[in-house]
Formats: structure tokens, C-alpha cells, sequence
């Protein structure tokens, strides 16, 4: 008989069946995608950045394609925290598979309030931080983008919860381990990375920005290399475990995280292009560790270093 | 009067007659859907597609979210009304215009993947005195469904096109066997105007409990002006550019009754006096 490698994997305290999450803001709160996909069986789900007040997000358009990519400024449209904990959470806690809040605030005293609300909610495993949404006018990349007010933010909700933290970070810096290190010694159980790289499109016949917010974040497999390099050396330099994104579409790209270093991956834009795409990704990673005779998923990871 | 209301309208609306809004879809995904094409005129193709439950399941109003190629460029998926439907063969039937990229690269295909039936159609009241559908060129293709769907009711069409050389669907909803009222910016076929200018000549003396309608953005709202000064109940099917088709996303809104909506899941289809135009 043969012996089915271990998937489950530790991060920061947050454990999970298998290392494929679907990243936030691209699977809603779950519920959405019910009819297409067993979410059961995802490794995780991080829901769309939560906010203490509803948001209803940026002017339309909202989103434009580029070559291989999406630019998106959706302006953290959320219902707010008590929404979510009054009706989605209720639901989403009978998932199988854990369920991490992304929660962002205008300020660390924000961060730290969203923190102590889903503390003890049940059906949530971890929190998410994002300090790294370029589309809003105040928080989100604004802290990312610097050490010492990303470990402002963590510190905050540091304070305010027992559950595991996780930061993710913006790629649209000079270091990105500063600011991991920086999210690290601020206590940080995990980083994410990376966030969307800030950009834009401009129509030629209107002769005007495409996107209702001018900016957006771009993702999808145009931004794959620069994730990756960007995961590479934030292992290089940290202790915590790193969930990696950015350009996801297969397998083969997972893996490639995983080899520089991530110990979970998210996809993100993929789940636009292809629902069951998590779960062929999860898949393909096991059927790689089987060809392999690999036993457990942690021996792969960052190998491509060593 | 009859006044139709949808479940979500505001407080305002003195309804005698409610009806609620098209049902959320409960979209499945189809990865290899054999598909036959029909090249109709330059650009423009009739796609059939073998896909008995989705025949089955499919409103009018409602979409699919076909996957355009197999690589990462074009990468997202691109929605198409759905045209009509034979659920006896089990077929659905797309209008597709292959105006870019992504298109062009669908008329290749021998199998496509699909998401759907995604989205809110129309809906009517069961019993009804009269009903109007307006078509605003290629915003004919969803309301030949519709029309389908329409039988035994009193109906009168309405379809507005530049020229009297008709874009095939609206020769179908020409045919569709309802009393048929078409608008020519030319003046080649029936009213010489728009296809809003001739539904508010007819309207001053008839009243529909119902209008539905799809085609371009200046005409629907144009068309939400007419019915609003007639204090006419509407139906709209709106579009915009789609990520996820299934409102995880949020990046189809439009401003609806005063806040955001998403047009692949809260709609396509919306209430005419709910929709602000920009």
C-alpha cells in the first residue's frame, strides 16, 4: 500500500489539513462558490478584508485585464465586522476546512479593535493583517510600505488576541524584509506575501485612466516572478512560516513557492479563471510527492535554498 | 394600475401585485462543453452548446462564463447572455460577437468550459394584462429567450436597430409571434428614431404591467427615463466587464438603489426605477 504523503501543515498555530488556501478577496466569503467546489477540502479560506464599518468600495470600473494579469481596485467593499460575525461566520464555521479573517483598519488602534472582536468567534482560526491593500485612501499599503508602522499595526492586534497572526505584506516597497522583519519582532506567527503590486491602465480612446480609482493591484501569473523572488528573501531572512501568493495558476507554480520557501500557498485570481483550480493544485502537489517517495510536505520546503 | 414590485424595493412601491426577483442561480462548472458554431455575419456567430442540465436550469436574463482560451493571456473568463434555449435537445444557444482577443479566440473552440447558469433574470407576474420587452440592437440576443419563455401572455416587442438590414436576433424576436414595433435610425424599418421614442409614443396610451429590456447603456437609460415619467415598472439587464461572474470578486458594481450592486450575481437584471445612471 501506498503510503499518502502528510499535506497538513503548521502556520504560527494555525493548522491546516492540506497547504492550499484560496486568498482573500478572491473567494468572498465561501458561500459563493458552494456550487462549484468541495470547500471542505481546501486547505483554508482567508475571507475579504474585513473593516470595523461597512464599506461600499471604489467607483466602477473596478477591474481591467492586462496581459496575463488583473488589475483590481475594489476599495475593500465589506459589509464590517458585525455583519460578518452576525451572518456569515455562523455559517462559514461548519466549513471543514479553517477559515482566517482579514482584517484592515485606518489605524493600529483599528487593527488592534477588529483583533479583539473575532477573538473567540467561532469559526476563526487566525487573523490576516492587511497592511497592504493599495486601494484606499488611508491604511492598508500606507503601513506596509514602512517598518516601523507595519510593527505599529502588529504590536496592536498582537495585544489584543491569542489567535495566530498573520501579515501580509506589499511587494511595492524598496525592502520587503525590513518590513517582514520588522512584522516579525512585532509578533507576528506568520507573513503572507505578497499583496497585489500597484498599477494602472489608461484608455486611449477616453483618454483617461481606466479604473474609477485611477491605481489599482495588479495579480495573476504576470506577477508570479516577483512574488517569488520576494518570497525567497523574506525565508532567507525570518523565522516564522510564510504562505506564498501571487500568480498561482498550477501546481508547478505552487511548488515553486513551496521550494523557495513557503510552507502554505493561496490562490488568488486563479479561482476567477478556474473554481476547481485549488484543489487541481492540491492534487498536483501530493502527485509530485508520491513520484517522489516524499513523506512530508515540510521537506520540500525552501529546498531550492539548500 | 398594476404596480410590480420586486421583494428588495424599497418601502415606496404601493404594490398590489409583488413578485419577487429572479432567483439566485445555482451555476455549476462545466469544464468541456461540446460546442457547434454558426458564423451568422462578419464577426458574429451562433454558438450551440450541448449541455442538457444547463438547458434545463437556465432563465432568461441569466449567463454563462466561458473560458475563453487555455493559457494565461486572455486570462479571465468572458460572460455571454444566453440566447435561447431547446431543453428538449438539451441545447443552449449563444450569440457571440467577436469584437476582441478573447472572442476571437473562442470561434476555435470545439469545447468550451463554462460557469452557469449564473445571475438574477427577469421575472414576471404569473398572470398579467400586458407586457412590453424592449430590444436595443445585439441587447436583442437574451430576449429571445425571454420571448420563449413569454407564450401566453399578451406581449408586444419592441427593437431598436441603426438600420432596416436587421441584425439576426432581431429577426427572432421579430418572429417571435407577438405584435412586433421596430425603430430605425435611418428610418429604413417601421419608426424612423429611437427605439425609446418609439416606446414612449406607444405607451401614451397603453400601459404594460411589466417592461423588460436589454441593450446599450444610453438606451436603458433613456428607456428608465420614459418609464419613469409614465410611472411604468421595469426590468433592465445591465453589463460590465466580470472577474468571477459569481460575486465573490465585487468588481462589476454599479450604483443601484443607493449603494453598489454587483451585475453577475445581484443582477444582471435590475429594477428600472432602482438603477442611477451616472
Amino acid at each position: 500500500m501506498v503510503m499518502r504523503p502528510n499535506l497538513a501543515v503548521n502556520i504560527g498555530g494555525l493548522v491546516l489539513p492540506n497547504p492550499v488556501l484560496v486568498a482573500s478577496g478572491t473567494f468572498g466569503f465561501a458561500t459563493e462558490y458552494a456550487s462549484f467546489l468541495d470547500i471542505d477540502r481546501l486547505g483554508g479560506v482567508v475571507l475579504k478584508g474585513t473593516t470595523l464599518q461597512p464599506r461600499e468600495g471604489n467607483p466602477p470600473p473596478r477591474l481591467v485585464e492586462t496581459p496575463a494579469g488583473l488589475l483590481n481596485a475594489i476599495g475593500l467593499a465589506n459589509p464590517g465586522v458585525e455583519v460578518l460575525i452576525r451572518e456569515k461566520l455562523p455559517l462559514l464555521a461548519s466549513l471543514a476546512c479553517p477559515v482566517v479573517v482579514n482584517i484592515a483598519g485606518e489605524t493600529p488602534a483599528e487593527f488592534g479593535r477588529l483583533a479583539q472582536r473575532l477573538s473567540g468567534v467561532p469559526g476563526v482560526a487566525a487573523l490576516e493583517v492587511n497592511v497592504s491593500c493599495p486601494n484606499v485612501a488611508r491604511g492598508g499599503m500606507q503601513f506596509g510600505t514602512d517598518p516601523e508602522s507595519t510593527a505599529d499595526v502588529v504590536r496592536a492586534v498582537r495585544a489584543s488576541t491569542a489567535l495566530p497572526v498573520i501579515v501580509k505584506l506589499s511587494p511595492n516597497v524598496t525592502s520587503i524584509v525590513a518590513v517582514a522583519q520588522a512584522a516579525q519582532a512585532a509578533g507576528a506567527d506568520a507573513l503572507s506575501l505578497i499583496n497585489t503590486l500597484w498599477g494602472m491602465a489608461i484608455d486611449i480612446e477616453r483618454q483617461k485612466p481606466v479604473l474609477g480609482n485611477v491605481t489599482g493591484g495588479l495579480s495573476g501569473p504576470a506577477v508570479k516572478p516577483v512574488a517569488l523572488r520576494c518570497l525567497w528573501q523574506v525565508y532567507e531572512a525570518v523565522e516564522v512560516p510564510l504562505i506564498g501568493m501571487g500568480g498561482i495558476l498550477t501546481a508547478a507554480d505552487a511548488l515553486e513557492f513551496i521550494l523557495a520557501g513557503a510552507s502554505a500557498v493561496a490562490l488568488g485570481t486563479a479561482n476567477f479563471i478556474d473554481p476547481g483550480a485549488a484543489l487541481a493544485v492540491l492534487a498536483g502537489i501530493e502527485s509530485y510527492l508520491l513520484e517522489r517517495d516524499i513523506e512530508d510536505l515540510s521537506e520540500l520546503v525552501g529546498r531550492a535554498h539548500r | 394600475m398594476i404596480r410590480i414590485t420586486f421583494s428588495t424595493a424599497s418601502a415606496a412601491c404601493w404594490a398590489v401585485v409583488t413578485i419577487s426577483k429572479g432567483e439566485p442561480a445555482q451555476g455549476a462548472h462545466i469544464p468541456a462543453v461540446p460546442v457547434q458554431k454558426e458564423k451568422l455575419a462578419d464577426g458574429l456567430y451562433l454558438f450551440t452548446l450541448e449541455a442538457p442540465r444547463l438547458a434545463e436550469l437556465a432563465r432568461p436574463g441569466q449567463f454563462v462564463h466561458l473560458r475563453v482560451g487555455t493559457t494565461a493571456d486572455p486570462l479571465l473568463r468572458r460572460p455571454f447572455s444566453i440566447h435561447r434555449v431547446d431543453r428538449a435537445r438539451g441545447l443552449v444557444f449563444l450569440l457571440v460577437r467577436a469584437t476582441g482577443r478573447g472572442t476571437g479566440l473562442l470561434t476555435g473552440a470545439t469545447r468550451v468550459d463554462l460557469l452557469g447558469p449564473l445571475g438574477r433574470g427577469f421575472a414576471w407576474p404569473a398572470q398579467s394584462s400586458a407586457l412590453a420587452v424592449v430590444a436595443g440592437g445585439m441587447g436583442a440576443a437574451p430576449l429571445v429567450f425571454l420571448l420563449q419563455e413569454l407564450a401566453g401572455h399578451e406581449v408586444r416587442v419592441f427593437a431598436g436597430a441603426r438600420s432596416g438590414s436587421l441584425f439576426p436576433a432581431l429577426h427572432e424576436v421579430a418572429g417571435a409571434g407577438f405584435p412586433f414595433y421596430p425603430a430605425t435610425d435611418d428610418g429604413s424599418l417601421g419608426f424612423a428614431g429611437s427605439v425609446t421614442d418609439l416606446f414612449r409614443r406607444e405607451t401614451a396610451g397603453w400601459r404594460p404591467d411589466l417592461t423588460m429590456a436589454c441593450g446599450p447603456p444610453a438606451m436603458l437609460r433613456s428607456l428608465c427615463g420614459v418609464l419613469g415619467e409614465r410611472g411604468l415598472a421595469g426590468q433592465v439587464s445591465l453589463e460590465s466587464h466580470m472577474a468571477c461572474g459569481v460575486g465573490a470578486c465585487q468588481g462589476c458594481a454599479v450604483r443601484v438603489n443607493g449603494g453598489y450592486s454587483l451585475v453577475c450575481s445581484d443582477g444582471p437584471v435590475f429594477a428600472a426605477e432602482e438603477v442611477e445612471w451616472s
